[in-house]
């Protein structure tokens, strides 16, 4: 299995190894981008999550989507109509402006140049143990993990 | 039964939502031709009555919901509704057609090896079984996130081709291959039992196989 370290991976670099093909032919993708989606993932979970996003979160979603209450239907539809393996996410786009949209399989926003602040698994092994066939059960439930200081903290970082 | 105004706007009404009933009732979910048990130990019963009884029923369902809006669309000449439609029907479609091919190519009393022209046709056009049977494996165990792996018949060339297909896109619209034999490897297909060891799954599926079923596939198409 290849490893990559996580430090030093910029946006280029994703986007150009997700092109690579390993000598055997084999695609990469699914491998690098594997790896920094999970890796988000369990970061913006928490035990002592929930609730709403930051202030200025919100502010960033409200402008995008008109409310969040139209952002978390919009999020909850992505997720849900994900036909397959995907990821639903928030991202910050080259604009600085939120979108909301999902990928297939291990795809990331990086690979259009976008910066994603929050993600959701939805291939069936992050829910089927728990919620089998019902994965608008699991995409509800979840966001009562959701970890909003660390999706404040990428949103800042990625406004720069 | 009569409505109770007896109008023709009444009778025309109840006529129009038998139609619309009757099509919303076009696709039906196959009933499994075992028990859901009969597969064990290869594949588990609660992953069958889930795999048969949930996935593959919401298929059927979301097809005919599909194929109602599409109606709508054709006859409303709403070309925009027509071509929006299209997704839901290629991933519903394919699943129901895709998963009424599975359970028959299972059977409580598959396994071992193809035999007569099914056999002499893998050995043509692989070498031997066993080839095959590793090029299927591999490819199928390789397929990235959700898909199926396929043994097709192509017709042109009166040969036999393994391949595979994302999603739920079925086999003959999307290659033009006739389908033989699939093997499911969207993880509702195997998790609960194997977890993330696809190829333990893909492996042990092979004891399970309804060559008969698969042979007669390829005889009805040649």
């Amino acid at each position: 299995m290849l490893t990559l370290p996580l430090k030093g991976l910029t946006k280029t670099c994703c986007v150009t190894l997700t092109r690579c093909r390993k000598p055997n032919g084999k695609l990469l993708s699914i491998m690098v981008a594997d790896m920094p989606n999970h890796s988000l993932f369990w970061t913006i979970m928490s035990p002592n999550g929930g609730g709403n996003p930051t202030p200025e979160v919100a502010a960033a979603i409200e402008s995008a989507c008109g409310s969040l209450e139209a952002a978390k239907e919009q999020f909850v539809t992505a997720a849900t109509t994900r036909f397959g393996s995907g990821w639903a996410w928030v991202v910050v786009d080259e604009t600085g402006s939120i979108q909301i949209y999902s990928t297939a399989n291990q795809d990331s926003p990086i690979m259009q140049g976008h910066t994603p602040i929050l993600g959701l698994d939805v291939w069936e092994h992050a829910y089927y143990l728990n919620y089998q066939n019902l994965r608008p059960a699991y995409i509800e439930a979840w966001t009562n993990v959701i970890n909003w200081e660390e999706v404040a903290r990428r949103y800042a970082a990625a406004k720069g | 039964m009569l409505a109770r105004s007896g109008s023709v706007f009444s009778w025309t009404r109840r006529a129009l939502g038998a139609a619309a009933k009757t099509f919303r009732q076009q696709h039906t979910l196959p009933e499994l031709p075992y028990a859901a048990t009969a597969l064990e130990p290869v594949i588990s019963g609660e992953i069958m009555e889930l795999h048969h009884g949930k996935h593959h029923a919401t298929y059927v369902n979301n097809l005919n919901a599909a194929k109602e809006q599409l109606q709508s669309a054709l006859q409303s000449k709403d070309e925009n509704g027509v071509i929006a439609i299209q997704k839901a029907i290629k991933f519903n479609g394919g699943g129901h057609i895709n998963h009424s091919i599975f359970w028959n190519n299972l059977s409580p009393n598959g396994g071992g090896l193809p035999i007569g022209a099914l056999l002499e046709a893998i050995e043509r056009d692989f070498g031997s079984f066993d080839i095959f049977r590793a090029e299927m494996t591999a490819k199928t165990v390789g397929i990235q996130g959700s898909g199926w792996g396929w043994l097709g018949y192509e017709k042109g060339k009166n040969r036999l081709v393994v391949t595979t297909c994302p999603n739920q896109d079925p086999l003959q619209p999307t290659t033009g291959l006739i389908p033989l034999l699939g093997i499911d490897v969207w993880e509702h297909a195997y998790y609960l039992q194997y977890k993330n060891v696809r190829p333990e799954y893909v492996n042990k599926i092979w004891d399970v196989v309804n060559w008969d079923d698969v042979a007669k596939r390829l005889s009805d198409v040649q």
